[in-house]
């Protein structure tokens, strides 16, 4: 019989992986509704913002949480160039031509990090590694404390932003409806840009939880890309709280799956996951006919 | 009748540039005299049959992202079965019928699935074959272990005409022996890939790719089209993954890395997605180009530069080299756009 206290223990490890992948398909999906597009090197541009705090943490020596807020700024920005650069000279052309685009981003990206950085693992000391909320049975590190209320407080605000002001609202016309949006003024071509920098911001604050609460280097942003995918597919293409269940949902599982079967599962596990929900419900679990 | 005009309609059909191309690829063997060079142009002649077996999928408007997993399961299914002492050529079908029937596993989840969905469901499906393969890491050293022994003693024999032939054997017989397998496998490959797209299944890939709701009001069976294209596909590349790697003495999980999955993608963009030939050559420019890359000793660098290649394309020239070619030999025959065979 396995200890309470153990399961309680990858129970809390399941929704830190599942935080990740929640600010990971949160902001895929944010991109998806507004602009129709799948962005494949979201995982890249985690890995990139992994990157940025690691850089701007190995320069100022600040408290990493801290750093991360410029490092989402910085990807934001990034995320924007990406769009405007990129997938706007596509967008139209047929989907696999977006597809394909954001596969050679995925080269690009991991290779030019390569280049830059060496595949040397890295890590980001987080000032609180060593300190933990010791609650009698089970002690639960601050540093992932943090990063389930950062996730938290980002889809608060998020969601804020989303219902209660003008920009946030144009944002949710857009994903409604581009021709209407349009026509009520509002400039298409700058929501795709903001849908890209906010899913690159939240990406850069994923890729950065990552980095504190284990070891990376320019390879590190495949596989949570891949399962960022299989989430915004579970719960529905386009559909947030969608993504915010199936994101936390996938996490726990996967450490369970760790916990009883072993490492080499965790993905194989997703994609059986994926597959019962396919089977069941091809739009999944939130979503609508696209 | 001018020469000119002649030599438009019958000299220079397509059917005749095939037919020097074939007795091209059939006379080579008689110039390549080292075993490296020889070793690349059936690289090439399995990154033809790789890409090829891509674009027949997306002919049908369904582009895989992890056709690496077909590859894979070809491979490890007939590497196992001919090390267990099964006859060669029946291996290699039954690894290439695996990845078939894995491909109609596959094409019945994705039929409901566009674009996206398909792309992500294939993509992850590669990555979980790793993983699974992984996770059986003893069984495939074993696998490994038996190759690279046969490989050096050369005592069992995995090899498809029989007699002792090691891949850097200086023994110019066995070299060509290789080469004209991977020859004909390729050949083979584009035949049927050509026989495909002109036959009346092809036309109903063509239109479920163009608009799948008419189509099915023409009376085309959606599924039944789809799941036809996803096995003749998985076919197509489980056999060159079959054949590819009892040559290559070697397997292991990397040939579902990601890297594999997106070569055919690159290759067959480069040379034109939905055409016969732009897959071939999409894969001999690309694959050259990669070798050549190789020897400056560029690793990363060639990667980034693969990267740049496809976004550029995407952005400039999504056609790909066929258009141009194409161009080029109506300027030759003098004619203008007939429906060339392409």
């Amino acid at each position: 019989m396995t200890e309470i206290t153990t399961l309680l223990q990858i129970f809390i490890w399941g929704l830190t992986a599942g935080c990740i992948y929640v600010l990971m398909a949160v902001g895929l999906n944010m991109i998806f509704g507004v602009m129709k597009v799948v962005n494949f090197a979201h995982g890249e541009i985690m890995m990139l913002g992994a990157f940025s705090s690691f850089g701007l943490y190995y320069y100022t020596g600040l408290n990493p949480y801290f750093l991360m807020l410029f490092s989402m700024v910085i990807i934001g920005v990034f995320g924007v160039m990406i769009e405007r650069f990129g997938f706007r000279k596509v967008l139209g052309t047929g989907k696999l031509n977006e597809i394909f685009l954001s596969l050679g981003l995925i080269y690009i990206l991991q290779n030019a990090a390569v280049k830059l950085w060496t595949d040397d693992i890295r890590k980001i000391n987080s000032p609180y590694s060593s300190m933990a909320l010791d609650l009698g049975v089970l002690n639960i590190t601050y540093d992932r404390i943090i990063a389930i209320a950062f996730t938290a407080l980002i889809l608060i605000s998020l969601y804020l932003f989303l219902t209660k002001t003008d920009v946030g609202r144009a944002l949710r016309a857009t994903s409604q409806n581009h021709e209407a949006a349009m026509l009520m003024g509002v400039n298409v071509n700058h929501m795709y840009m903001l849908s890209f920098g906010i899913g690159a911001a939240l990406a850069a604050s994923a890729g950065t939880v990552h980095a504190i609460l284990s070891p990376f280097n320019p390879y590190m942003g495949t596989i949570p890309g891949i399962m960022a995918f299989t989430v915004i597919i579970i719960g529905g293409l386009g559909s947030i709280p969608g993504a915010i269940i199936a994101g936390l949902m996938l996490g726990l599982v996967q450490n369970f799956t760790i916990f009883y079967f072993g490492g080499a599962w965790k993905e194989a596990v997703a994609f059986v996951l994926l597959i019962i929900v396919l089977v069941i419900k091809p739009t999944g679990i939130f979503g609508e006919e696209h | 009748m001018t020469v000119r005009e002649l030599v438009g309609k019958y000299a220079v059909s397509l059917y005749t540039a095939y037919l020097l191309l074939v007795i091209i690829g059939l006379a080579l063997p008689l110039l390549i005299t080292d075993d490296f060079f020889n070793r690349i142009i059936i690289l090439t002649f399995f990154y033809i049959m790789f890409s090829t077996s891509w674009n027949l999928l997306a002919y049908s408007g369904q582009a895989s992202l992890g056709h690496a997993a077909f590859l894979g399961i070809g491979g490890f299914a007939s590497t196992i079965l001919i090390i267990n002492g099964v006859t060669p050529v029946l291996g290699v079908l039954t690894g290439a019928l695996a990845a078939s029937l894995v491909g109609l596993f596959l094409g019945i989840i994705c039929v409901r699935l566009k674009e996206w969905f398909l792309g992500l469901v294939t993509f992850g499906f590669a990555i979980i074959m790793a993983a699974v393969v992984n996770e059986l890491s003893v069984f495939i050293e074993a696998i490994n272990g038996v190759l690279i022994a046969v490989g050096l003693s050369g005592s069992m024999d995995p090899h498809m005409f029989g007699g002792s032939l090691g891949i850097y054997s200086p023994d110019i017989v066995s070299r060509a022996q290789y080469y004209y397998l991977f020859f004909f496998a390729m050949v083979g490959t584009i035949l049927a890939s050509h026989l495909v797209i002109r036959s009346k299944i092809g036309f109903a890939f063509a239109a479920i790719r163009e608009n799948q709701a008419e189509a099915a009001m023409m009376g085309v069976d959606i599924t039944r089209y789809k799941l036809i294209a996803f096995m003749i596909s998985t076919f197509m590349a489980g056999f060159a993954g079959a054949l590819f790697a009892p040559y290559n003495y070697f397997i292991n999980p990397e040939i579902f890395s990601i890297h594999n999955s997106f070569m055919p993608i690159i290759m067959t963009i480069s040379g034109g997605i939905g055409t016969i030939g732009g897959p071939v050559i999409g894969a001999l420019v690309i694959n050259l180009l990669w070798e050549q890359m190789g020897l400056w000793g560029m690793s990363i660098d060639r990667l980034l530069i693969l990267g740049l290649i496809l976004v550029l394309e995407i952005l400039f020239l999504p056609r790909g080299l066929m258009p141009l070619i194409k161009k080029i030999t109506e300027k030759i025959a003098g004619t203008t756009s007939r429906d060339m065979p392409l």
